[in-house]
């Protein structure tokens, strides 16, 4: 599957990838923050894409407590590494957008910090994956979990607590002309996530039998 | 700490805070001379100095706020997408590397053990 799709999938992402700014482009002006509100076409899909990721890798870290499937692990651990990049995106181009809007690169508000602490949960996942020794993929299981369980405080921390961050009300509230391009990066990112997700499950796979075929040869 | 020492550390502790509390506030409440002339100096030097615009207390979009307030915003924009290109393709680069070394070592471990 990864052979045939993989590429032209891969192409498709990048393509929208680039053809989003003249879409973004054509997009009317916030009327209040004007031109660096056009950040948030690629704040929010990136913050989609690492949620996506998120319950990608917590659904699979239960199936893989559950039935000790390796197949389940390697999503895991691919879809762990997917919301470490899209988490990444979204925290360097959120303080870009904030610097203008409002006057600081950050702010340790609710909302900002949960989406930190979320994110260096799932580095913390990725370091035990990588230094855990055997037996960390099951450990790392349980954090992926506690990580997914943590989504929805972040989600809904905008709306329960006092903080700068705009509402989770902001998104169905879009004029036709700002929901087109939003609608199209988050279609872009979506594409490169399922690419890149099948890409990096498919390394976890080959690893995983060259690993096999080298204990056989020492056995 | 015997107990009969700890309640006289406690009785000194009292007094000591006592004997603070006595000799600042009279300073305060009563004055002298000293502290009538500062004060007056006090008030002069502040008078002299101008007046802080007041806090504003309305949002004030970013089009109308004062040129040396504003923040240009295209270096920002510009900077966030570079941000995004920059991780999304340094990442495929990286997978893309990882797949084919990962790959061919596989292949390489195979063709040893005589497997297609």
């Amino acid at each position: 599957m990864l052979n045939r799709m993989a590429v032209p999938a891969l192409v498709l992402g990048l393509v929208m990838l680039v053809l989003a700014p003249f879409f973004i482009a054509a997009a009317p002006y916030e009327s209040t923050m004007g031109l660096v509100q056009k950040i948030f076409y690629l704040h929010l899909p990136s913050w989609i894409a690492m949620f996506l990721a998120i319950f990608v890798c917590g659904i699979a870290s239960i199936r893989f407590l559950w039935t000790r499937r390796e197949s389940a692990d390697h999503v895991a651990l691919a879809a762990a590494e997917l919301a470490l990049l899209f988490g990444a995106i979204g925290l360097m181009t959120g303080p870009m957008w904030a610097r203008k809007a409002w006057g600081v690169w950050w702010e340790w508000d609710v909302r900002l910090t949960s989406a930190l602490v979320l994110w260096m949960i799932f580095a913390a996942y990725g370091l035990l994956r990588r230094f855990g020794g055997p037996g960390s993929e099951r450990l790392a299981a349980g954090v992926a979990i506690f990580g997914m369980a943590n989504v929805p405080f972040v989600y809904w921390s905008a709306n329960l607590w006092r903080t700068m961050h705009p509402k989770t009300t902001v998104l169905p509230t879009l004029v036709p002309a700002m929901m087109g391009p939003m609608l199209w990066c988050v279609g872009a990112f979506l594409v490169l996530f399922i690419v890149l997700l099948a890409a990096r499950v498919r390394i976890a796979e080959q690893e995983s039998l060259l690993d096999d075929v080298m204990r056989a040869r020492e056995a | 700490m015997r107990p009969v020492t700890r309640r006289w550390c406690m009785r000194l502790m009292t007094v000591a805070l006592l004997a603070v509390v006595c000799t600042t506030r009279p300073a305060v409440v009563v004055g002298t001379t000293g502290d009538v002339a500062r004060a007056a100096d006090v008030a002069a030097s502040s008078a002299e100095q101008p007046q802080e615009p007041p806090a504003r207390e309305e949002f004030v979009p970013v089009s109308e706020l004062p040129p040396e307030e504003q923040i240009p915003a295209a270096p920002l924009l510009i900077a966030g997408y570079a941000v995004a290109w920059l991780v999304v393709i340094g990442y495929v680069w990286r997978l893309w590397r990882r797949l084919a070394r990962v790959e061919r070592e596989l292949h390489e471990a195979l063709r040893a053990e005589g497997k297609p």
